[in-house]
């Protein structure tokens, strides 16, 4: 990737994210409940000059547009604003639940590959048989499965039945992430499968495959060694992208788990009113998948030099 | 279409067709979906409750029956509005190309890459009468539908483009552009036909994707909005009833890994047929 592509790319991101902050923005004035209201709601002496003075003085009667202005110059400085919920700035309260979060997609991603990588291999190997239709068949099936449900069905088994497993998982206690990892990795290995069996076909399928053969490789330095390497790339890509799929399943797996990370915190935020908090949050997450796609491409390049020179 | 294609389509009618005759079955049944008693909570299957009752003491078969309207509703009206704009951006992308179709394709990279959930959770924070929408029991059905749609449609835009952008090239169609058709007829009467095989696999997949969606937004609490069933929200309770009563979890899941099941072997049987 040259580094021009590479500005064009950051400034891209940059104007997505400027984008995305104006949308949000907008969407919070549709949203019930300002703090006002909020205190109007839980002071009954307040009355309604009150609440007028309480809003002019915190802003709330200026359009939202400037107030959107005046919150994007806060932000740039550093100051992305107070959480309603926890009485923490903003970033203070995120910091710590997105490297949680970060251990908990790691975890789960070093299991998908571990079980991804030989089956969608293996798939490519002898497609059309048996196996592969198995694997096929155990792909759709984890397509099909809703995350929640099977973290139910595991608590259930783990927890209630056996008492194996704690049921909230905390990232100091390694045996209680057993259960969100093993949940959270379901939802892709499915989507890994797919794509590296897809790409692995099309490797065994070049003419350097058969030149391998030809000169006396064994089978299982050509479908490593060879093809492997070469079918790694655009996976690569989908890793980057299946991304925003996966902290989509954090929300829903650390809500079941009460594990302290980003989506649990998306969801106690939008039920507690406190929309700074889950829009800041929710333009973190965005800026870290745009940041991924944008490291995949980089990767992308260096795993075949082909990409990287016509860019 | 190939034979792998017909048991699941099968399957889609079956409970398609449970879920439109629900009040009919009800009726049979002598069953009131909605009426509450505490008395008769988390009884077990039995002749009258075949799946047994749930922490209200509501039947559960009954319930998703009605659930199934909900949720296959949401698929099926989110999966059409998706299947309209992917397509109709696709068509305009792929055939227009230049500007165009570098500006839709950022944003429907953009939209692939954005974490669905979150924005969605977001998203169903916004209070509908704001909007001038009619708020009222069924509001979180049209609030879900919209919402789903309106970010669903990506996936049908890249398929859809990369169609139109090879058929662009045809014989069939530079003869047509010879010929004199006017631009929007090309697209609609002499590309759009060629690619439908593509809309109906995206549409399947679409549907099976939704109904995900809102059974977790559902379970959340910011899908579906009880008493309006879904076999979602018919998990919310579950969370807690699950110390006590294990069962009332199995159905509801069931419904929605069947149903989702056969969205996929559609896809991946009218895939194949193509393919053969």
């Amino acid at each position: 990737m040259t580094p021009r592509r590479f500005f064009q790319r950051l400034l891209q991101m940059a104007a997505a994210l400027f984008a995305m902050s104006f949308l949000m923005y907008m969407l919070i004035g549709l949203m019930p409940g300002d703090p006002v209201d909020l205190m109007l709601a839980g002071d009954p002496h307040l009355t309604p000059a009150d609440a007028a003075r309480l809003k002019a003085l915190y802003g709330l009667n200026q359009p939202l547009v400037s107030r959107w202005a005046h919150w994007l110059m806060q932000t740039l400085h550093g100051d992305a604003g107070f959480s309603r919920l926890y009485y923490q700035p903003v970033m203070q309260v995120l910091w710590p639940r997105l490297a949680h979060t970060a251990l908990l997609m790691a975890a789960a991603l070093l299991l998908t590959l571990c079980i991804a990588v030989p089956l969608g291999v293996a798939a490519a190997r002898w497609p059309r048989s048996c196996a592969d239709k198995a694997i096929n068949v155990f792909c759709l099936s984890g397509l099909s499965l809703p995350a929640f449900w099977l973290a139910l069905l595991l608590i259930d088994f783990f927890v209630v039945r056996h008492g194996w497993l704690p049921a909230s998982a905390s990232p100091r206690h390694p045996l209680s992430m057993v259960l969100p990892v093993v949940t959270l990795a379901a939802g892709g290995i499915a989507v890994y499968i797919r794509h590296l069996r897809a790409s692995m076909i099309a490797a065994l399928g070049a003419d350097y495959i058969k030149t391998a053969a030809a000169k006396g490789c064994s089978p299982a330095r050509i479908v490593w060694g060879h093809a492997f390497r070469n079918a790694l790339a655009p996976v690569v890509t989908v890793l980057m992208i299946d991304l925003g799929a996966m902290i989509g399943g954090t929300v829903v797996i650390e809500e079941i788990f009460a594990y302290p990370g980003m989506g649990k915190l998306m969801y106690d935020a939008i039920m507690g009113n406190d929309y700074n908090l889950a829009m800041v949050g929710f333009l973190l997450l965005t800026a870290c998948v745009l940041a991924a796609n944008l490291a995949a491409d980089i990767l992308y390049a260096l795993l075949d030099p082909r990409v990287g020179r016509e860019a | 279409m190939k034979m792998r294609a017909i048991f699941p389509l099968f399957v889609i009618v079956l409970f398609s067709l449970l879920a439109l005759f629900a009040p009919e079955i009800a009726a049979l049944l002598h069953i009131h979906g909605d009426t509450a008693d505490l008395a008769a909570r988390f009884l077990p299957p039995s002749q009258k409750h075949i799946f047994g009752t749930d922490e209200l003491g509501r039947d559960i078969f009954v319930r998703l029956l009605y659930g199934g309207r909900v949720s296959l509703g949401v698929g099926f009206t989110a999966a059409a509005a998706a299947a309209f704009l992917g397509t109709a951006i696709g068509l305009l992308s792929g055939y227009k190309g230049g500007w165009t179709d570098a500006l839709l394709m950022r944003l429907t990279d953009l939209l692939i890459a954005l974490p669905l959930l979150p924005l969605l959770v977001i998203l169903s924070a916004v209070d509908v009468k704001k909007l001038g929408l009619p708020g009222g029991v069924d509001a979180s059905f049209y609030k879900i539908v919209l919402l789903v749609g309106l970010t669903g449609w990506a996936m049908t835009a890249r398929l859809v483009r990369a169609r139109a952008l090879t058929l662009r090239e045809m014989d069939f169609v530079t003869a047509a552009r010879a010929l004199g058709v006017r631009p929007l007829r090309l697209v609609l009467r002499h590309i759009l036909p060629n690619l439908m095989d593509t809309v109906r696999v995206a549409a399947a997949l679409s549907v099976g994707n939704f109904i995900l969606l809102e059974s977790v937004l559902s379970f959340l609490g910011f899908g579906i909005q009880p008493p309006l069933p879904s076999w979602g929200n018919m998990l919310t309770g579950a969370e807690d009833a699950i110390w006590t009563h294990a069962s009332v979890t199995v159905y509801p899941g069931m419904m929605i890994f069947f149903t989702v099941l056969a969205f996929n072997f559609l896809a991946d049987g009218l895939q194949s047929g193509k393919r053969a």
